[in-house]
């Protein structure tokens, strides 16, 4: 499934852990993929739309609290993305931690689900032995 | 720090809106029962902390030098490499 491409937007990052509160600009450079970087500079950020890898992937555990957040009904669910050197099949996504992305306020803020299998290092991208995506988590 | 001293059943309210409650000791252990509202987050701090190395870890990312690959596969193959 093509991700629709947002067009550039600023937007609040509200509360990530360790690095606060920021503007930020929030592109789409590939399909399934967002560039979070501070209107300050620093930090960046690769972000994944995680239901374009993980179809299964679930916030119940926090949906009350995201409701509460959320000023709109509309929202995505982005994970940061951590990339050893430059080799993109490393990568992995940090599935406890999601940001939600208001898509109405223009607001991201990160929530912990602190329940659950789900893990901070999940490899993004299926390794060799034709594991199917849409079964991970 | 501000450090107080509860009994089990005893509790200390921070704020109007959330309260902690000893529910029971054992051992070196203390079992915590806490009220907030829906919006504020409850975390072990070792959670917490998790969270923070792997966003830290994050940013570290070359994300300049991917972006570029991205959008090389992008108008390559017409989609990405997963």
């Amino acid at each position: 499934m093509q991700a629709k491409k947002l067009e550039q937007s600023i937007v609040q990052v509200e509360a990530m852990a360790g690095l606060g509160h920021f503007q930020a600009v929030i592109t789409s450079p590939a399909p399934g993929f967002y560039f979070l970087k501070n209107v300050e500079g620093l930090p960046k950020l690769l972000l994944a739309d995680i239901m374009e890898f993980f179809p299964k992937y679930s916030i119940s555990p926090i949906k009350e609290q995201v409701e509460a957040w959320l000023k709109g009904g509309e929202y995505r669910i982005l994970t940061t993305v951590t990339i050893p050197g430059e080799d993109i099949t490393s990568a992995t996504t940090n599935l406890v931690g999601p940001l939600i992305l208001d898509t109405q306020s223009n607001r991201i803020r990160q929530f912990i689900i602190h329940e659950g299998e789900y893990c901070l290092q999940q490899q993004l991208f299926p390794t060799g032995g034709g594991i199917d995506a849409s079964t991970q988590p | 720090m501000l450090v107080l001293s509860r009994k089990a059943g005893e509790s200390l309210r921070i704020g109007d809106d959330v309260s902690v409650t000893v529910i029971q000791t054992k051992g070196d252990t203390v079992s915590l029962g806490i009220n907030a509202p829906k919006g504020i987050p409850i975390l072990r701090e070792e959670l917490y902390q998790a969270i923070v190395q792997a966003n830290i870890s994050a940013t570290n990312t070359q994300v300049d030098a991917l972006l570029k690959i991205l959008s090389e596969t992008q108008n390559s193959t017409g989609k990405t490499g997963c």
